[in-house]
């Protein structure tokens, strides 16, 4: 009999057509090959097995079937070949295992012809002497699913034993497949699908993306390369975890679904995960014979409750969750796609980034040829995360596939070690609660510190800086505009201010408030509190007059030094406090060395809730700051520090205290305004300034104004900062480009505990990342990231930063409450009495080590379930050469949250919003480019020097809804162009409408990756030129497809 | 419930019993059993010899005991017959 003609050309599947979508989108044409081991009789010849592999072609008609994608796409059935495309190969029995592997990698990256059947290639390896024997097999996903491998076996087995009656059997089989076909095709019209995918999506839209190692910066894309590990559960272990799905009365599926949903739920910092599952799509009974591409990938959105117990979250949660993905077995994913229309910009699965997938035991039957059968991965990685199960003779195999630049080793160590734990502790355990299912990770890279210390002399800051003082009296210590002033004349001064201190009754505890006007006056207060084993309470001037009352009453102080009036406190400024002298009296020094505990300062935190908070700060903590930064910025008598930070903010203290006790000079930023930076970039030059300590914010414009200048600042050495998350673009990394002898160092840490974690570049370090890492604590100090369950985060893992030892303050002053909350017993440091400070902050380990920051518990910005960095796309537009300043920023609530850019274009530039979104686009991921751009005259500020985002979303709104008022009339849909007219008709004919319009995004008006491969065959055959699917994406406007084919007819 | 009904039913159960070596009841689950899905899709096919017999994966997602499944062949037994019928029906004309 010959193939009846109506089976020639045959329907490819939603699951198929998807497939050949996903296919055509990724850069590896060998993504999708599935490779097999079958482990043969080695007295196998050639011959018998090339006419046996023969006879399964034969019987199974999807191994003879082509792909062809014009006019549309669909499948061509072949006929039967005269020979199997096998090629076997003898090999010494000492190079069996070398070869195989190699002859592995080979088939594993082979590129098949989608048009030209068999979609198959075998090689038979065997030893010389015929002791071993081993069948290597890749086939194209679009013919072969997991399910397909035991009929291939089977029937090869049968071939091989001359049990296949192939005649009879291929003529049943290609009836069989076309009635699947048709079976499916029929299906998936059905409205019941439609609305189960458009439920599916609802479901989709409603949780945010699982995204694993969700670090700043993570790429957007990948060259898709994979790695394997192997978890081998032990026969009593497994048979342990067979016995509790039967007395739970769940599947292995469900288990291990369970399993996996909590596996990423901590590895992803979200309580609701989502991952695919290949489910069987099968409809007739006689395709359960046939090989073939007949799974729905479909995804399971799982809700995970820490303080739930494994057992019921296995009963109730998954298996509901199950139990409804296993009834949309027939929704096909592009369907979902078109329904949750997520975002498909980038080269990654748009809806999961990780699967789970059931394998199934293919077994060897007793006596046969075929002694064994197992799957290979190729290297490659089409998830994120892919976690095969399958069930074998000695117990459960699991396989953690994943992508090597998306998950580095240590991140996939990390999940592979979760999950055994949690395996292991949920099947001994199943009462216990989700949390506990997860341990510590190492508690090392906690005390992983830089390793930058100089011992200090003394145990108390007074000592320390009081033995500077009288080393070198000649040396300059203070440099104000005009004024020196020795270390002798500085130790007279304090002398006298702390005898004047001593008279006024302050002591060890006093709180004195400073308001001094100058820096000289400043340091002498300052020194001269430390003397008294007092405590110093800057107080700002500028501030409202109640919250300097708030403040001055809340740290019970009574005596301020500077000027005045402040409420409630007695004012002396410091000549009066000086007048009585003291220089040539005893030191005024209280009480003996003082201790660790002595309170230095206290800083009020501006707090954006609630009323401010005062931090009060003892000498343990900042002598380990000074012992560290001595060391760490290499500070010395040839230190010259610019004092450029305000006294309430706690960075004066870094500036001041280490450079004096290092006897070096402090420089005064006055004249020179703090906002001016070119003005500070001068005096920075003109006073052979050697360290310079900025906020983040005037990092740039000091950068700047440097380029400006061509000034080399050649006796600077050390640029820090601090403040917020530093994001370097172009200019920055000039600045330091041109001058390779200053180090940037970047500084983390909250009022509460001071500078504690650092991350430094310099002219060897390269590349210099766009988000700046916080680095890695300073010595002394332990950094514990905990995460949702409340251990210590692996790698990768987002987490709260708790830190301890030598960093927490004392608490809030007079605050015991709030001190409580935040002030806990550090459980790991194995010492009573050990304290850390909660931050927060959320941080993340990443592979090295090295802490990244990401934001406040309370200030995530999420699109779509994508942590968006504001800063990141600010500095992403500010590259576009006619922009000037860009403010990122978020309106509308919940699933309507569209992100919105704001940009002041330079002087004379004509840039417009489209310029700007095409160069954001090129730029950040999908998700991060702006749904609307706005061009604006000035950025408008509010009362304190913030950029006002409320003023302009309010602008912004209004804009959106008098557009909407107008829709409809707004979209150009008619042109001369005769490309753009083309289109249009191509367009209209796929989406079957006439309006379609040249600037708005087909996606709006039904256009789905289906169509898309269609219109993308159409343009191929009429102009030569292929669009990638990613660009179609990127722009998926006629406008766009008409530049692009222009651009690349242009380039040929 | 009629002859045939009751011949049916004994023929599905003797099928499940070939397949399920442990004891069970009607409200058994599947799982405890050791029934999974490809279990109960050789039971379809024991039953079933047509190849065309198309199965809907809804249906078969609801399947949670036992006695689910002999509803479900039961079921399909009665669609294959009604398609049989149907086919004899158009043969006459």
């Amino acid at each position: 009999m010959t193939v009846a003609p109506q089976l020639a050309t045959l329907p490819l599947t939603g699951a198929q057509q998807g497939l050949l979508v996903v296919h055509r989108t990724v850069p590896v044409p060998h993504l999708y090959n599935v490779v097999a081991e079958l482990e043969l009789d080695p007295e196998l010849t050639h011959d018998h097995l090339g006419t046996a592999l023969t006879a399964v072609l034969a019987v199974q008609p999807a191994l003879r079937l082509a792909v062809r994608e014009r006019p549309t796409p669909h499948a061509t059935l072949g006929t039967v070949p005269d020979q199997a495309p096998l090629h076997t190969e003898a090999t010494g029995t000492a190079h069996f295992a070398a070869r195989r592997a190699e002859l592995l990698a080979e088939l594993g990256a082979t590129v098949f012809d989608l048009a030209q059947a068999p979609l198959l290639k075998a090689v038979l390896l065997h030893t010389d002497d015929r002791s071993r024997a081993t069948l290597l097999l890749v086939v194209h996903h679009l013919v072969f699913d997991g399910f397909s491998l035991r009929q291939f076996v089977r029937d090869l087995d049968a071939a091989l034993r001359g049990d296949l009656d192939t005649e009879r059997v291929r003529t049943a089989r290609e009836r069989a497949l076309h009635r699947e076909l048709a079976a499916q095709v029929a299906a998936a019209d059905g409205d019941d699908v439609e609305q189960a995918a458009a439920g599916l999506a609802e479901r989709l839209r409603a949780v945010p993306a699982t995204v694993l190692n969700p670090r700043p910066g993570r790429p957007a894309g990948t060259g898709f390369t994979g790695a394997r590990h192997e978890i081998r559960l032990a026969p009593e272990k497994s048979r342990a975890l067979d016995d509790l799905c039967s007395a739970l009365g769940v599947s292995p599926f469900v288990f291990f679904s369970a399993a996996y949903a909590a596996l990423l739920a901590r590895h992803s910092a979200n309580t609701s995960v989502v991952f695919g599952t290949p489910v069987m799509a099968r409809r007739t009974l006689g395709s359960f014979d046939l090989c073939g591409f007949f799974v729905n990938t479909l995804p399971l959105v799982v809700d995970v409750r820490w303080d739930q117990r494994f057992d019921t979250f296995v009963k109730e949660t998954v298996q509901a969750e199950a139990d409804r993905v296993r009834s949309n077995a027939a929704v096909s994913f592009d369907r979902i796609v078109r329904h949750a229309d997520p975002d498909r910009t980038t080269n990654r699965n748009p809806v999961f980034s990780c699967m789970l997938a059931m394998q199934d035991a293919t077994g060897a039957e007793p006596g046969s040829p075929v002694r064994r059968v197992r799957e290979h991965g190729n290297g490659t990685a089409k998830f994120d995360l892919w976690l095969g199960v399958t069930p074998g003779p000695d117990g459960w195999l699991l396989e953690l596939e994943h992508d090597r630049e998306l998950l580095p080793e240590p991140l996939a160590h990390a999940l592979a070690d979760s999950l055994t734990t949690l395996l292991a502790r949920a099947v001994e355990h199943p009462g216990t609660v989700l949390a506990d299912l997860f341990a510590d990770a190492p508690l090392a890279d906690s005390h992983a510190h830089d390793g930058y210390w100089r011992r200090p002399p003394h145990p108390g800051l007074h000592r320390w800086v009081h033995a500077a003082m009288t080393r070198r009296p000649g040396a300059i210590a203070v440099e104000e505009d005009g004024r020196s002033l020795t270390y002798g004349e500085l130790d007279a001064l304090v002398r006298s201010a702390a005898a004047g201190l001593a008279r006024r009754g302050a002591g060890p505890g006093t709180v004195v408030g400073l308001t001094t006007p100058t820096l000289v006056d400043t340091v002498v207060a300052v020194l001269a509190t430390l003397a008294r084993r007092a405590v110093f309470l800057p107080l700002d001037l500028t501030l409202p007059a109640d919250r300097l009352a708030y403040m001055t009453e809340k740290a019970g102080c009574r005596l301020v030094i500077g000027r005045g009036p402040v409420d409630g406190t007695e004012v002396v400024t410091l000549p009066e406090l000086t007048a009585a002298g003291g220089q040539d009296g005893p030191d005024p020094s209280p009480h003996g060395e003082g201790s660790a505990e002595d309170g230095v300062y206290i800083m009020f935190t501006s707090g954006s809730t609630g009323r401010p908070k005062g931090v009060l700060m003892d000498n343990g903590p900042l002598v380990n700051l000074t012992a560290w930064q001595l060391d760490a910025l290499e500070m010395g008598e040839d230190t010259r520090f610019l004092q450029y930070a305000p006294l309430g903010f706690d960075v004066s203290f870094q500036e001041i205290l280490p450079t004096l006790i290092a006897g070096g000079t402090l420089v005064s930023r006055e004249p020179a305004d703090r906002r001016d930076l070119p003005a500070v970039l001068a005096r920075v030059r003109a006073h052979r300034v050697s360290h310079v300590y900025l906020p983040v914010a005037a990092l740039r414009p000091f950068t700047r104004a440097a380029q400006d200048s061509g000034d080399d600042l050649p006796h600077l050495r050390y640029l820090c900062v601090s403040g917020e998350q530093l994001l370097l673009d172009d200019g920055i990394r000039r600045f330091f480009a041109d001058r390779p002898h200053i180090r940037l160092v970047n500084l983390y840490g909250p009022t509460e505990t001071h500078a504690v974690t650092t991350h430094r570049l310099t002219a060897d370090t390269q590349p210099w990342p766009s988000h700046v890492p916080i680095g890695h604590p300073i010595t002394h100090v332990s950094a514990h990231v905990v995460d949702a369950t409340g251990h210590l985060a692996p790698r990768g893992v987002p987490g709260e930063l708790h830190l301890g030892g030598a960093c927490p303050a004392q608490g809030y002053v007079n605050d015991a409450q709030r001190t409580g909350e935040r002030f806990l017993h550090d459980p790991r440091a194995g010492q009573d009495g050990a304290r850390m400070y909660r931050t927060g902050d959320q941080v993340l380990r990443d592979e090295h080590g090295t802490l990244l920051f990401l934001g406040r518990d309370d200030d995530q910005v999420k699109i779509r379930g994508y942590r968006v960095e504001l800063g990141e796309l600010e500095t992403a537009a500010a590259a576009h050469p006619g922009v000037r300043l860009t403010v990122a920023a978020v309106l509308g609530d919940g699933a309507d949250r569209q992100l919105i850019l704001f940009f002041v274009p330079e002087a004379g530039s004509a840039a417009q919003p489209d310029d700007v979104r095409r160069h954001v686009a090129g730029a950040v991921p999908g998700y991060m480019v702006p749904s609307r751009i706005f061009a604006i005259d000035s950025v408008p500020t509010t009362r304190n020097g913030k950029v006002d985002r409320t003023a302009l979303l309010k602008e912004a709104g209004q804009a959106i809804r008098e557009e909407a008022d107008r829709s409809g009339t707004g979209a150009v849909t008619t042109t001369d162009d005769p490309l753009q007219a083309w289109l249009q008709e191509l367009w209209g004919k796929l989406l079957g409408r006439t309006d379609v319009p040249l600037d708005r995004s087909l996606l709006a008006y039904g256009a789905h990756s289906l169509n898309v491969m269609t219109a993308r065959a159409a343009i191929e055959e009429e102009h030569g030129v292929q669009i990638p699917v990613l660009d179609f994406f990127r722009d998926p406007t006629i406008r766009a497809q008409a530049a692009w084919i222009s651009t690349a007819r242009g380039g040929q | 419930m009629n002859r045939t009904d009751d011949v049916t039913d004994g023929e599905i159960i003797s099928v499940i019993r070939r397949h399920v070596r442990v004891p069970f009841e009607s409200h058994s689950l599947l799982a405890e059993a050791g029934l999974d899905s490809l279990s109960v899709l050789r039971i379809a096919s024991e039953l079933i010899p047509d190849p065309d017999q198309e199965i809907d994966p809804t249906g078969l997602a609801a399947v949670r005991t036992v006695g689910d499944l002999r509803q479900w062949l039961h079921g399909l037994l009665s669609s294959t017959a009604a398609e049989g019928l149907r086919s004899s029906v158009e043969s006459v004309r």
